[in-house]
């Protein structure tokens, strides 16, 4: 049986430091039983209380997938009305639509299987035992840059999520925010997600943080502005087994 | 240090914010119209190109519409254009140039979804000369076209206002109005403006709505 290590990072966009404004993205994560689960929100730049929105989604997420879990037969619809409810009581009375954030999330067993799920725009890279990547979501064909879905959204749709079961052998989940996703080579994807992997996995939690802040305040994109946010849960020793 | 190997993995180029303009180059615009369109459009590219501290690309395009409704300029981004003069002549098939704007904004590889909202300029100085109606309905309610920021310029006494108004369809934007060749000059000093000070913004996909004394200085 394979270990489960979680790392993260968020930094502020060129944007924000700019305006000396704050980081609108949160990251987070926890262990649930002895499984782990990871969530990155980014805060809707427009409205007044994203970055509190995001902060509160964070936290919603945690407090929803540890209800659920208590309750075996209800099906992941339940949480996510659970991340709703939750969300909007972390941050009364503020108005929702002013703390409107994206949300993306993984829960992972030891054995690679959970949930993944995700509101909004960002991506969630599921990577198989065999090292193949499975975005989570496709980019909206009818689309643009900075046009998202999000928490908060009026009337609140369970059917706005995208959701999967992750197959036993899942090797690892990576989380984006916009301000990382929209700028990824769609081809470049697999030997992203394993640069993540290989480069961090192996350094000590600190320096782990250390090392992916510093990447992504180094972003190469020219003129890119937004907060920038990553979180990877990956199953230590998942080389080693046998493929299934 | 992590990032030599993160470059591999990302895009080298700045998200794009795309303008298109439509342009009636009909026989009626022959003379000073075309040549003061010819000048200001030179202009606009030019005023993109210096903008240095953007954090958009400007990639400007073209489509002309008279004898031939023709993409006179693939969207590019303005440091590269290298603008051909336009010259009138013929009748105005805008229902055509409306069909090609939206094959245009629906082509993902010459406008990607890492674009921030295009901006689209339609400008003009007589009535349609094709049928138009189907086309600009469908322009308007494609998924892409419809997130588009829209500017129309109505030039002289004869262009239609109300296939101008149409084409905004918002009842709280403006169709803007020469009535003289130098105006149009105006007209696209505001459009450059709206456009560049989006490009600066902190989210270049929302309007920028510049102050009123602006307006009255150009128009």
């Amino acid at each position: 049986m394979s270990g489960l290590e979680v790392f993260g990072a968020s930094v502020r966009g060129p944007a924000h430091v700019a305006e000396r404004a704050a980081n609108q993205d949160a990251w987070t994560f926890a262990s649930i039983g002895r499984g782990r689960i990871a969530v990155v929100c980014d805060g809707v730049g427009s409205k007044a209380h994203a970055r509190e929105g995001s902060r509160a989604a964070c936290r919603a997420v945690i407090r929803a997938a540890r209800a659920w879990r208590r309750t075996p037969e209800a099906s992941l619809d339940v949480m996510l009305s659970l991340v709703h409810v939750l969300w909007r009581a972390e941050f009364a009375p503020r108005v929702a639509s002013e703390c409107a954030c994206t949300c993306l999330f993984a829960l992972v067993e030891p054995d690679g299987s959970g949930w993944a799920g995700q509101l909004g725009d960002g991506a969630v890279l599921v990577e198989d035992a065999d090292g193949m990547i499975a975005p989570l979501t496709t980019r909206d064909p009818d689309g643009f840059s900075n046009l998202t879905a999000a928490l908060g959204d009026t009337p609140a749709r369970l059917s706005a999520w995208t959701a999967r079961a992750l197959g036993a052998g899942t090797r690892s989940v990576t989380l984006c925010t916009d301000g990382v996703a929209d700028d990824l080579r769609p081809e470049a994807l697999a030997d992203f997600n394993a640069w993540l992997r290989l480069a961090h996995l192996p350094l000590a939690p600190n320096q782990r943080w250390r090392a992916l802040s510093a990447a992504l305040r180094d972003w190469p994109t020219p003129h890119h502005l937004d907060d920038k946010t990553i979180a990877m849960i990956v199953r230590q020793g998942a080389d080693d087994e046998p493929q299934r | 240090m992590n990032t030599p190997a993160l470059k591999s993995f990302v895009a080298a180029t700045a998200r794009p914010l795309p303008v298109i303009l439509l342009a009636d180059v009909s026989g009626s615009m022959y003379g000073a119209k075309i040549q003061a369109l010819n000048v200001a459009m030179a202009d606009m590219i030019q005023t993109f190109r210096d903008e240095s501290t953007s954090r958009a690309e400007i990639h400007a395009g073209v489509i002309t519409f008279g004898e031939l409704v023709e993409l006179h300029l693939e969207p590019t981004p303005a440091s590269q254009v290298a603008l051909k003069p336009m010259f009138a002549s013929g009748s105005t098939p805008m229902g055509a140039a409306f069909a090609m704007a939206k094959t245009l904004l629906e082509d993902t590889q010459k406008i990607s979804g890492r674009a921030y909202t295009p901006a689209l300029v339609l400008m003009s100085d007589g009535q349609p000369t094709d049928a138009w109606e189907a086309q600009l309905s469908a322009l308007l309610t494609s998924p892409r076209a419809a997130k588009a920021q829209r500017f129309a310029l109505s030039i002289g006494a004869d262009a239609d206002r109300r296939v101008l108004e149409r084409f905004l369809n918002n009842p709280e934007a403006r169709v803007f109005e020469a009535h003289e060749a130098n105006q149009i000059r105006n007209f696209f000093r505001f459009v450059t403006m709206s456009v560049t000070a989006r490009s600066k913004s902190v989210n270049p996909n929302q309007s920028v709505i510049l102050p009123a004394s602006d307006l009255d200085d150009l128009l």
